[in-house]
């Protein structure tokens, strides 16, 4: 019998895709399965022997449970971004609320929502934000948050896996959450919000280099002269403040 | 027969019925699973560069959403452990991560911190493990540590080793037979040890 390489063999068992003959190979070899299971069981060995200080562990256990508290989210996400309003509506508590109407092409609207997560421990002082988005014409959405001089992209995420933080891009003509599950909201701390938001619409999907570009702006100008020099470039730019409690 | 503990044995099990549970809207049982390996990606990531503290927490929590995105074929790709499966995963998101920021790599050798259940027998392990490992040859040594402690892929193992992925890989066969085969001389191979 001729076994796959071993390169092959590690490959699938990480669960990367592998040529289809050597997943029908597994089914048959119980050698190579063998094999694996030897550095299956190492592996674990090394991951659960692994330490953590306890103050850590317990932050970060906080951390999976409050994802974790919304499980329809992980696993009908494209369902939950339909329901995404609904959802919020039930979950948060809606300190302000801030509407601008701009231009009839592209972005028409939108609400910037601030909120107490409902399952946090008090003491972490978080909020969260999302946005709720009107286009007229079909947009793709990049967003940035506010820190000081530093511009933080928040969409397009860097994960692939969350690029879009759950919608369909680019967004059809009508209303949308950004993210579009609460799952994937916005957080900071409560003692240092964003001073702002960059929100830019495009009809096509931007390329690295004009997120670059946008970055390289918000880094060398003035906040006060930021929303010009934006809409000078980019039409579709909105510089939005965060509502305040 | 296996060479780890029943207890190794029981973790893989273990971690099926956790991911089945957490699949079936449990999320307790995502957490107790995810609990187990905090740890172990906490170690990864602080190889490949991801600082403690709020950065290793944003890092976490972009890793539990990609984790609940992919829940509904998990198991499906979950071949033969979750600890394989979620290096994976820390890798391709440190990737991802890196292009943002470069921060240099630690080299440290045992993980940091304590452990609330059986530190002294973790310890035990990891002293057991440094032994065992320095008396691999030299390439192996090599392999062991930039795949099994600081969590780098196979192609990457290769450019630090001046090697192939597909040497590397027999590398890691290799090199398991033989820490298995050290561990088991030192005791490491009894029910209940070190779980």
């Amino acid at each position: 019998m001729n076994h796959p390489d071993p390169e092959q063999l590690l490959r699938y068992a990480e669960g990367e895709d592998v040529p289809a003959a050597v997943a029908s190979h597994m089914v048959e070899c119980d050698q190579c399965t063998a094999a694996l299971a030897d550095v299956a069981r190492f592996e674990t060995r090394l991951a659960t022997s692994s330490t953590l200080p306890d103050g850590e562990r317990a932050a970060l256990r906080r951390v999976t449970e409050r994802l974790l508290a919304t499980p329809a989210a992980a696993r009908r996400p494209r369902l939950l971004a339909k329901l995404g309003v609904a959802v919020l509506a039930a979950a948060a508590v809606l300190v302000a609320t801030l509407l601008l109407w701009t231009s009839p092409d592209g972005l028409v609207g939108f609400d910037v929502r601030r909120y107490d997560p409902a399952n946090v421990v008090r003491s972490e002082r978080l909020e969260r934000f999302a946005l709720d988005v009107r286009v007229d014409a079909s947009r793709w959405v990049a967003l940035w948050q506010l820190d000081g001089k530093v511009g933080k992209r928040l969409m397009p995420h860097a994960d692939p896996l969350l690029r879009w933080l759950g919608s369909e891009m680019p967004l059809p003509a009508g209303p949308h959450r950004v993210p579009a599950a609460e799952v994937l909201d916005f957080e900071f701390p409560s003692n240092q919000p964003p001073t702002g938001l960059v929100l830019v619409t495009f009809e096509q999907e931007p390329a690295e280099g004009t997120l670059a570009a946008i970055e390289q702006m918000i880094a060398t100008t003035a906040r006060d002269g930021l929303q010009a020099a934006m809409a000078a470039k980019w039409p579709e730019a909105r510089v939005l403040p965060v509502p305040g409690r | 027969m296996p060479w780890m503990p029943e207890s190794t044995e029981a973790a893989l099990q273990r971690d099926r019925i956790l991911l089945e549970r957490w699949r079936s809207g449990a999320a307790d049982a995502g957490c107790e699973l995810l609990d187990h390996y905090v740890a172990y990606v906490r170690r990864i990531a602080g190889r490949h560069g991801v600082p403690a503290g709020d950065e290793f927490e944003e890092f976490w929590q972009d890793l539990v959403l990609r984790l609940m995105q992919q829940l509904p074929t998990l198991l499906d790709r979950l071949r033969t452990s979750f600890a394989g499966y979620l290096a994976w995963q820390v890798r391709d998101l440190v990737r991802n991560w890196r292009r943002h920021r470069r921060p240099p790599v630690s080299t440290e050798f045992e993980p940091e911190g304590r452990e609330s259940a059986s530190p002294a027998a973790q310890a035990a392990f990891w002293e057991a493990l440094r032994d065992c490992s320095g008396r691999l040859p030299p390439r192996e040594q090599s392999v062991f540590e930039h795949r099994f402690l600081s969590g780098l892929d196979l192609g990457e193992v290769a450019t630090r080793v001046g090697s192939n992925a597909n040497a590397v890989a027999q590398a890691v066969f290799r090199l398991v037979r033989r820490l298995r085969d050290c561990l088991t001389a030192k005791g490491f191979d009894g029910p209940g040890d070190l779980s």
